[in-house]
């Protein structure tokens, strides 16, 4: 699975949590997760739920430390599927 | 200094919380007093924990993200509906929580807790940290204003005073917390 393939996807992981829509189009890189997209902070923890059940994997606090922009998680994510 | 967290579990986007979500947020030294969380659920537990971490988060007033595993929880109490707990960051913060009505409310104050006030709204609009500084600043005497500091962040301004304030949503439940001003904000 390459990065485009998992922007693609955290995309529709992140689309019920972000109110205002728009900032999911051409989302880069940079935008930070949660204060870009104006997440709710409580929602955090069942966007990285949403993550681990979808791909299979274990979020550690390392890597969840490390997934602050969009480019970051699918770093995180990839390699975690690299390793699985 | 002041900070607020409400969590409405009304919210149909929360993923049930147990145990095993307690690793996203639990600091090591995390503890409660013998007794004082029987017959809570885990789920409600966790969100107790969320709520007292984010409001001592926001006490704080830093320029640093939110990590709840670093922010210390010490429940101590239960007397009234409230727990008391002690929170520890960057400075040791006293606070309260309130479990009422699907919501799950904390506040956080660094010193002075017995002067922290608070006020919870519905929320209704597409815009809801608008809509509860809105329904704040309607409250307010008019010889209170609403500004913002230097990182944007809340101040309650009378006169030549500027006091930390705090504002709190989520789904649609909104929260506010002060600190009383020497002459009152009622």
């Amino acid at each position: 699975m390459n990065k485009d393939q998992i922007k693609a996807e955290i995309k529709k992981v992140l689309e019920p949590y972000v109110m205002q829509k728009e900032l999911l189009d051409n989302l880069s890189d940079e935008v930070q997760l949660i204060q870009d997209l104006k997440i709710n902070s409580a929602h955090v923890v069942d966007i990285v739920l949403d993550i681990e059940e979808k791909y299979d994997i274990i979020i550690d606090d390392e890597s969840i430390n490390k997934m602050n922009t969009v480019g970051e998680a699918i770093d995180v994510i990839k390699v975690k599927i690299e390793s699985k | 200094m002041i900070g607020v967290d409400i969590v409405d579990l009304d919210d149909p986007l929360l993923r049930k919380r147990s145990e095993k979500e307690m690793r996203f947020i639990s600091h090591p030294k995390d503890t409660s007093s013998a007794g004082i969380l029987s017959g809570i659920t885990c789920g409600i537990i966790f969100w107790m924990f969320w709520a007292a971490k984010e409001a001592v988060f926001k006490s704080h007033r830093l320029q640093r993200p939110f990590a709840p595993k670093q922010i210390r929880i010490a429940l101590k109490s239960f007397r009234n509906n409230v727990w008391e707990f002690e929170g520890k960051w960057w400075q040791k913060t006293q606070g309260r929580i309130l479990v009422e009505n699907n919501q799950v409310f904390a506040l956080a104050t660094v010193s002075g807790i017995e002067h922290a006030r608070y006020a919870k709204y519905g929320l209704r609009s597409a815009s809801p940290s608008e809509e509860v500084r809105r329904l704040f600043t309607n409250e307010l005497p008019a010889r209170y204003n609403l500004i913002s500091d230097s990182y944007n962040l809340p101040l309650l301004a009378h006169n030549t005073s500027q006091l930390p304030v705090s504002f709190s949503h989520h789904h649609r439940s909104g929260a506010v917390a002060w600190l009383e001003l020497a002459d009152g904000v009622e």
